[in-house]
């Protein structure tokens, strides 16, 4: 399996490069051979603190071997812990960060069949992950209608919460086949947002997203006039492209 | 569309608390399953809510100003109510109060222990606002001193959030008729909306039967509340949506209006009209 990514990236409009609280893994991936592939993006609750640290740890946990929730946590909580803070961070830590997740597994079946494999992915929260076929839409999830985003979506919280189990109504887990040629796009709320509105409206974004190539400056200029026009919400904005060559 | 300007610290918004402080605020009020004195309860729900909103813009560098807030109360005087270092202020930045309350007062509280128990923890709470019952009810000079302060605050950010007012008070103007004063006060404007005015009415009769976010003033009691009605905002879409969370079924022409609160329905009545929906 040769597989192709690419990771674009935006804080919000007002904020510095350091606020930025989305995260994504990898960053930039062009690899022959593979056997199983792993990425992932998180978004980290603005109103939670060191969300930005909780995402980051979701991804790397996702993308390098799998979703270990329990370590994860006891990885953030040694973070935060062990330094005096005012009052007003203390009661925030002690409600921990908040994450919304999404990450994809492609795996080869080329021994069986040399253009074709499966992938599966896993969502909680208000990321998305979206499989494209030339111009069709194959499989988006786990929001599936622009008018579906709302302020509260439910987040994998750095505190307090038992393992994750897949039969948990808050975890999304879908699955499919790719074949040779399929791209795999996944993103943060607000241009999931978009690009479904976009869908909706019977301009499917494709073709714009495949031609952003690499360059993040290109990406940094359209969600700019994104926002803009108020076509995209201001929020971090993420995106990884990940194209089966 | 109007009140949806983002709140940023580029483009804050603010909340200006308007708290009567006549003597009849000393009388007792259902809380719960006990009783309050109303001034006290007032003034535990005003702290409270500065503690829940200074951690809501908190982050690891600090507390962002995504407002400024203001508390005036009238009583035997006019003006601002904070207590400590930023007594006389009168528009204070959210990080500002959270960096300075006037004291931390350490109380237990009982929470699960994990084991089916409870365990007591001592949390401390920070006080900026401390109760008072004495005076008159100099409602026009109050809403007039509110009109001042606001007239400043959208001078200097003509495009933010439209503030928003909390009147919490328990009987009629001692200095006049209120109605043209509070009238003046929500045609200020922002491009993204007229200032809104939640009215809190607390009544310590038990027998006052309590009417929340009402659509017209035919049910009201007698001219004063039909003032009140009269003169509060519409509930914006999310602010309906709140009262919702709440338990409370409002129709569209839903006004910020509660009538003969306790201390129960005064928080309700905050959470609905103060908790943010476009924070970036």
């Amino acid at each position: 399996m040769w597989i192709c990514t690419q990771a674009f990236h935006v804080p919000k409009h007002g904020n510095a490069a350091e606020e930025y609280e989305d995260a994504f893994f990898p960053d930039r991936v062009s690899q022959r051979g593979l056997t199983a592939f792993r990425c992932a993006v998180a978004d980290g609750a603005s109103e939670s603190a060191y969300a930005g640290e909780w995402a980051q740890i979701l991804v790397r946990s996702f993308g390098r071997r799998r979703l270990r929730l329990a370590q994860n946590q006891r990885t953030w909580q040694r973070l935060v812990q062990g330094r005096p803070v005012p009052w007003y961070l203390e009661r925030k830590l002690a409600n921990g960060a908040h994450a919304a997740l999404a990450g994809l597994l492609l795996r080869d079946r080329r021994q069986r069949n040399p253009r074709r494999g499966s992938w599966r992915a896993v969502a909680i929260g208000d990321s998305c992950i979206f499989h494209v076929r030339g111009d069709e839409l194959l499989a988006v999830g786990p929001v599936c209608r622009s008018d579906d985003f709302d302020n509260n979506p439910y987040l994998v919280s750095s505190k307090n919460s038992g393992p994750l189990r897949r039969d948990d109504p808050h975890v999304s887990i879908v699955s499919g086949s790719w074949r040779l040629k399929d791209i795999f796009y996944l993103t943060t709320d607000a241009l999931a947002q978009w690009i479904l509105a976009e869908y909706e409206a019977g301009r499917p974004p494709w073709k714009f997203l495949r031609a952003l190539g690499g360059k993040q400056k290109s990406f940094e200029a359209v969600i700019e006039d994104l926002r803009k026009s108020k076509a995209l919400r201001n929020d971090d904005t993420t995106l990884i492209r990940v194209e089966v060559k | 569309m109007a009140y949806s300007a983002e709140i940023s610290r580029d483009n804050p918004s603010c909340f200006l608390f308007l708290v009567d402080q006549s003597t009849s605020m000393s009388e007792q009020v259902a809380a719960g399953d006990a009783t309050q004195q109303k001034a006290a309860g007032v003034a535990d729900s005003i702290n409270r809510w500065l503690q829940e909103l200074s951690i809501k813009c908190a982050k690891v560098e600090g507390v962002r100003d995504y407002y400024h807030v203001g508390v005036i109360g009238y009583g035997s005087t006019v003006g601002p109510r904070f207590v400590g270092p930023i007594a006389g202020r009168d528009m204070v930045p959210i990080s500002e109060i959270a960096e300075n309350p006037a004291r931390l007062e350490e109380r237990t509280k009982k929470i699960p222990d994990g084991t089916g128990g409870l365990v007591e923890q001592t949390v401390r709470i920070p006080v900026w606002f401390d109760p008072v019952a004495n005076g008159g009810t100099p409602m026009c000079r109050a809403v007039g001193e509110a009109e001042r302060i606001l007239q400043d605050w959208i001078t200097e950010r003509p495009n933010c959030f439209p503030p928003i007012v909390i009147h919490v008070t328990d009987g009629e103007a001692t200095d006049g008729d209120p109605y043209e004063r509070i009238q003046s006060l929500t045609q200020l404007a922002t491009s993204d909306g007229n200032v809104m005015l939640f009215n809190i009415h607390m009544s310590a009769n038990p027998d006052a039967v309590p009417m929340s976010f009402p659509d017209s003033a035919d049910e009201l009691p007698d001219e004063y509340s039909k003032m009140l009605f009269e003169t509060s905002s519409p509930l914006t879409p999310s602010m309906r949506a709140l009262a919702k969370e709440h338990g409370f079924n409002t129709s569209q022409d839903a006004r910020s209006f509660v009538l003969n609160a306790d201390m129960v329905l005064l928080v309700q009545a905050i959470d609905i009209g103060t908790r943010p929906s476009n924070l970036r």
